[in-house]
């Protein structure tokens, strides 16, 4: 087990030649090149890394990946109305991407190959008191056609005092790939930021989300994370409450089916006073898959009357499904009031009998019971034609995930 | 409509119900009362099909076709409906979703095309405003946050809008203020006619002032102990049910 994460002397090579191949030639290639050095060293995270307690990537430490090789990809849908900017295995094919000279922001542990590797992303600046007039539409688009393919994208979202814009970013994709995104966010004063994540990766993908948050004085940061991905995800959401006022507010929705492994990952760090942070969590596990929601609210000692509000629910749709939620309160000063409360259950029988009794088949009737459970945190999406794209898929996924589970229910 | 015989069926190991005989022709209304705990609930959710109950002897038909066989979506599209003594909450399936749903699974059953949103709608908001319901609170989780009375509207709501041929109606007069027993009332009275019965479970003879019964049983110890016409209510209601306990 311990062995295994490190990388194996092969795989490391084909890493360095990976490197010199697509990366050395960058700006910032001295930064980069210490950044990929880092995570050969310390290899994928496992299961004896705290933070990797549930998501086990050491199977990846003997894999060899190549360069996508940038061809067709599907059809995108960019949202009616937004302002589309489209990567294709992490190279800008529309929009506006980040600038060259731009350097990105060293991390550690796996998310250092985001650092070493990523050569492109949103660049979003917007000025002092302007309003974006509509919404951006990231699609990160990823294949692994014939071989697995890694990609890396590193986004950039700045707003100026009292901006606002709401930023799409959606991922999928298709085959065997190894994707990771960076988002750096910094809100100034008074802005307001609506952040929609969305995942639907592979089966076979693996894909790794790391979104950093500074939020200023009287800021608000809305994020809505959508993921109904078959593959493995994980996101790191790091969130700093850097001023007196400023608001965190995330509604996240799992949906996983088959052998979908999603792992999310919540920081909140309030540093200032009169902060106020809110969580709201809605998991699905069906068939085999298993998903993970771990939640931390820590406050500083300085931050006093802060309200923080953690709410985690996950609902079982099989007895192979697993689910993981960890809610944590780190309190460092008595002026605060902070709360939280978890539920793993089952569908309420009482209110399956009493839609059967109305004349509603058994499985439309688990079908509603399902979609009810997310709904609070889809129907929160504030933009409409978004929440009805949004509706439409969680219905498919839950449709299909409720059709697998009636076929091994008879099976069995 | 409804023949049962010699019905036994338990929860667990408990028997509740015990050799239970009850005919409901067509047109009909009856009403069972009858001491706490007697079975009156277990014989409304037997017959609706709710799971958890076990038959173990004797036979209930529906229109001639074995009603205990079917599955309770099944019952419901035959035209079987039950108002719960208890109705439930579904925070995140609204009113109307609910409606929506089960007006047109009747429709698929009887074979006919879904009925179009508009129509539906107005379908729908007519009888809302006929038990007083506000058509705003139909956007709402089904029966989320109603109070006690409005939950029992809601359940003669859903029954207007369905127009079953047999309503089992559980306690459906509990808990309302008189206004609310009127309008309750008047929509059980709407939807009477010589091809569609009721079943009134009630503990009073005010709901029976206004919905008069063709008949009314007492069900004690998971039987039917007496049946009578409308004025054996009013003799319960003054001598209680000590003497038909006993007889039983
Ligand atoms: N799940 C259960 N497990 C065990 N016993 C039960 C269960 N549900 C009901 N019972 C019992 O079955 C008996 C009949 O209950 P039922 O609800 O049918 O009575 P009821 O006549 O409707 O009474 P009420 O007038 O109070 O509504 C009661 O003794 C009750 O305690
Ligand atoms: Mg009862």
């Amino acid at each position: 087990m311990r062995s295994r994460n490190v990388i194996a002397a092969e795989a490391a090579q084909s890493w360095h030649a990976l490197f010199d191949q697509i990366a050395a030639s960058l700006p910032s290639a001295a930064v980069r090149r210490t950044a990929l050095d880092g995570f050969l060293a310390t290899g994928f995270p496992t299961k004896r890394i705290e933070a990797w307690k549930y998501t086990d990537l050491s199977v990846l430490a003997e894999a060899h990946f190549a360069a996508p090789q940038t061809t067709a990809h599907p059809a995108l849908h960019p949202l009616q109305g937004a302002t589309p900017v489209v990567f294709v295995d992490g190279v800008c094919a529309q929009g506006a991407e980040l600038t060259g000279s731009e350097l990105p922001q060293p991390l550690d542990g796996v998310y250092a190959l985001n650092t070493a590797f990523a050569a492109t992303g949103l660049k979003l600046e917007v000025g002092r008191g302007v309003t974006l007039p509509q919404p951006v539409h990231v699609i990160a688009c990823r294949s692994g056609a014939r071989t697995a393919t890694t990609s890396h994208l590193c986004h950039h979202i700045q707003l100026a005092d009292n901006a606002r814009a709401d930023v799409i970013l959606e991922s999928m994709g298709d085959g065997e790939y190894l994707g990771t995104d960076t988002v750096h966010i910094q809100l100034g004063s008074g802005a307001q930021l609506r952040f929609f994540h969305i995942q639907a990766s592979a089966a076979a993908a693996t894909e790794l989300a790391n979104t950093q948050v500074e939020v200023g004085r009287d800021a608000h940061f809305e994020a809505y994370s959508v993921d109904v991905g078959l593959g493995l995800a994980r996101h790191d959401f790091n969130i700093a409450l850097c001023a007196t006022g400023a608001d965190a507010d995330l509604k996240a929705l799992s949906i996983t089916d088959a052998r979908a492994h999603t792992d999310t990952r919540v920081r909140i760090q309030h540093r200032a006073p009169h902060g106020r942070s809110r969580i709201l969590f809605r998991g699905i596990a069906a068939d085999h898959s298993r998903l993970v929601f771990d939640g931390l609210v820590r406050v500083d000692e300085g931050a006093v009357k802060t309200d923080s509000d953690q709410r985690l629910a996950t609902l079982l749709l099989s007895s192979h499904a697993e689910a993981n939620m960890k809610p944590e309160l780190e309190i460092y000063n008595d002026d605060v009031r902070c709360d939280h409360g978890t539920a793993t259950g089952q569908l309420d029988p009482l209110a399956l009998f009493y839609l059967r009794s109305r004349g509603v088949d058994e499985s439309a009737a688990r079908e509603l019971l399902t979609l009810a459970f997310v709904t609070r945190v889809l129907e929160a999406v504030p933009l409409p034609a978004l929440r009805d794209v949004l509706r439409e898929r969680v219905a498919t996924s839950l449709r299909t995930a409720l059709a697998r589970a009636v076929s091994t229910r008879q099976a069995a | 409509m409804l023949e049962i015989n010699n019905l036994h069926a338990c929860i667990g190991t408990k028997e509740i119900l015990k050799g239970l005989d009850l005919t409901v022709n067509p047109g009909e209304v009856h009403a069972i009362m009858g001491p706490n705990g007697a079975g009156k609930s277990t014989l409304a959710n037997v017959l609706s099909g709710r799971p958890g109950y076990i038959v173990t002897a004797g036979s209930a038909t529906f229109n001639g076709e074995d009603l205990l066989a079917l599955a309770a979506e099944e019952r419901a599209c035959r035209g079987l409906f039950l108002g719960f003594q208890y109705p439930v909450e579904i925070p995140g399936v609204s009113n109307l979703t609910l409606l929506k749903a089960a007006i047109n699974a009747r429709r698929h059953h009887r074979g006919e095309p879904e009925m179009s949103p508009v129509d539906l709608l107005a379908w729908v908001r007519e009888h809302a405003r006929r038990v007083e319901i506000d058509p705003k609170m139909l956007s709402r989780g089904v029966n989320e946050g109603f109070s006690g009375g409005e939950k029992k509207r809601n359940e003669i709501l859903q029954m207007l809008v369905l127009e079953p041929t047999l309503a089992i109606l559980d306690e459906t007069d509990s808990g309302l203020d008189i206004d609310a027993l009127k309008v309750v009332a008047h929509g059980i009275n709407t939807l009477r006619s010589p091809e569609r019965s009721t079943v009134l479970v009630t503990h009073y003879q005010r709901l029976l002032d206004y919905v008069k019964p063709d008949f009314v049983h007492v069900l004690a110890a998971g039987r039917i102990v007496k049946s009578g016409g409308p004025e054996l209510a009013l003799e319960l209601e003054e001598r209680g049910y000590g003497w038909l306990e006993q007889a039983a």
